[in-house]
C-alpha cells in the first residue's frame, strides 16, 4: 500500500478500519501524522447524521420540475466521461501510438547516428515514397540499400499517416 | 446480487418505469443529505433532490448506459444546487444552519433528550463549519462523505481530475479540522 491508497482509506468510512490501513499507518509517519491532524474533521463527517429517514417528506408539495432542470439534465448526459473500464479498442489504440512514436525516436536516432557516405548518391524524394515493407522487390531499385535509406524510405511513408 | 443502475436505466429507458423507483430508493436519501448540507436549509434541500430526479427522468433518454449514472446524477445535483443557492443569494434568504426539524426527526429516535440535544449542535457546528470552506472543498467533501463516492466519481462529477478531487478533500478536511477545533474552544 502507497500513502495515495492509505489516504483513500482513511476517508473511507469503511475502509479506514482495515488492518492493512492499520500497517501502513505503523510504518509511515507522514500519513500517521496527516490522520491524527484531520481526525477531528474526519470522526465528524463520517459520524454524521442522515439528514432524513428515506422516502420521508416534509413538505407535501406536489413535485416541481423545471426546464432549466431537463436542460442541464440533457447537457450534463452529453458531456458525461466515459467510466474507468477502457475497452479493448482504445487500449490498442493508445498502445499503438506510443509504440508509432517510440518507432519514429529510433528512426531518426539511427538517421542522425549514421555517418554519411559520399559514394552513395542522394535519395531522391520520389523512390522514397514507396513502402518496402510492402514492396520488398523495389529494394532492389532503390539508390541508397543504407540502413539510413531505408529508414528515410520508411519516415517518409509513416509519418503522414502517424501525424493524421 | 443488486441490478446497477446503468441496467436500472436501461429498463426506464425501455418503458419500464417501476425501475426508476428503485434509483429513487437508492439515491434519494443521500441526494437530499448532501442538498441539505450544502444549500443550509431542509425544504430547499429536498426540492433540489426531487428536482434533480425528476430531471433524470425527464431527460432519461439523453443518457447513454455505458456511462457512469451516479457521476451525471451528482453533477446534475451540483449545478441545481448551484443555480438555488444563486437564487437564495438574490432574494437574500441564507440561513447556514440546519432546520430545527432535524432536530425533531434525531428526537424520534429512542435517546434522551440530551443526547439528541448534543447531536443537532454537533450537525449545527459541523455544518456551520461546512459552509465556511471554499465551495469546491465543500463539495468534494460532501460527495466524499455524506454521498459515499469514490475520488474518480468525485473528480467526474465535479470535472476535475482525480488528484485534484483528492487535494480538494484534504485540503477541506485540514481547514474543517481546524475550524472544529476553533469552534470547540480546542484552539484558539
Amino acid at each position: 500500500m502507497n500513502c495515495d491508497h492509505a489516504f483513500e482509506l482513511i476517508t473511507d468510512p469503511v475502509g479506514s478500519g482495515s488492518p492493512t490501513l492499520q500497517r501502513h499507518l505503523e510504518r509511515c509517519p507522514r500519513c500517521r501524522q496527516m490522520q491524527q491532524t484531520l481526525a477531528p474533521a474526519l470522526d465528524w463527517l463520517m459520524a454524521a447524521e442522515p439528514a432524513l429517514s428515506p422516502g420521508s417528506s416534509s413538505r407535501g408539495e406536489a413535485p416541481f420540475l423545471s426546464a432549466q432542470a431537463v436542460l442541464v439534465a440533457e447537457q450534463v448526459a452529453r458531456s458525461l466521461p466515459r467510466r474507468c473500464d477502457r475497452g479493448w479498442g482504445e487500449s490498442l489504440c493508445r498502445g499503438a501510438a506510443i509504440a508509432a512514436v517510440a518507432a519514429l525516436g529510433v528512426l531518426f536516432g539511427a538517421l542522425l547516428l549514421e555517418p554519411k557516405s559520399p559514394e552513395k548518391p542522394a535519395t531522391s524524394a520520389g523512390t522514397l515514397t514507396a513502402c518496402l515493407w510492402e514492396q520488398q522487390q523495389l529494394l532492389d531499385q532503390l539508390p541508397d540499400t543504407s540502413a539510413r535509406g531505408v529508414v528515410v524510405s520508411c519516415v517518409m511513408c509513416h509519418v503522414p499517416r502517424t501525424v493524421q | 446480487m443488486a441490478v446497477s443502475d446503468e441496467e436500472l436505466m436501461r429498463q426506464v429507458q425501455a418503458g419500464r418505469h417501476a425501475a426508476f423507483e428503485t434509483l429513487v430508493a437508492r439515491y434519494r436519501p443521500v441526494l437530499v443529505r448532501v442538498a441539505v448540507s450544502k444549500l443550509g436549509d431542509r425544504a430547499l434541500g429536498e426540492d433540489a433532490a426531487q428536482e434533480t430526479l425528476l430531471a433524470v427522468f425527464a431527460a432519461r433518454h439523453t443518457f447513454n448506459p455505458r456511462y457512469s449514472f451516479r457521476t451525471w446524477l451528482w453533477t446534475i445535483l451540483l449545478h441545481l444546487c448551484a443555480q438555488q443557492w444563486k437564487r437564495q443569494q438574490s432574494s437574500d434568504r441564507c440561513g447556514g444552519v440546519i432546520d430545527p426539524q432535524v432536530a425533531d426527526a434525531t428526537a424520534n429516535n429512542a435517546e434522551t433528550a440530551l443526547d439528541a440535544l448534543l447531536r443537532t449542535e454537533r450537525s449545527d457546528l459541523l455544518q456551520r463549519a461546512l459552509l465556511e470552506l471554499p465551495e469546491p472543498q465543500a463539495d468534494a467533501l460532501r460527495l466524499r462523505f455524506f454521498a459515499g463516492l469514490t475520488f474518480d466519481e468525485v473528480a467526474a462529477a465535479m470535472s476535475s481530475s482525480v488528484s485534484g478531487a483528492k487535494q480538494r478533500v484534504k485540503h477541506g478536511l485540514e481547514r474543517l479540522a481546524h475550524r472544529l477545533r476553533t469552534l470547540q474552544g480546542v484552539e484558539p
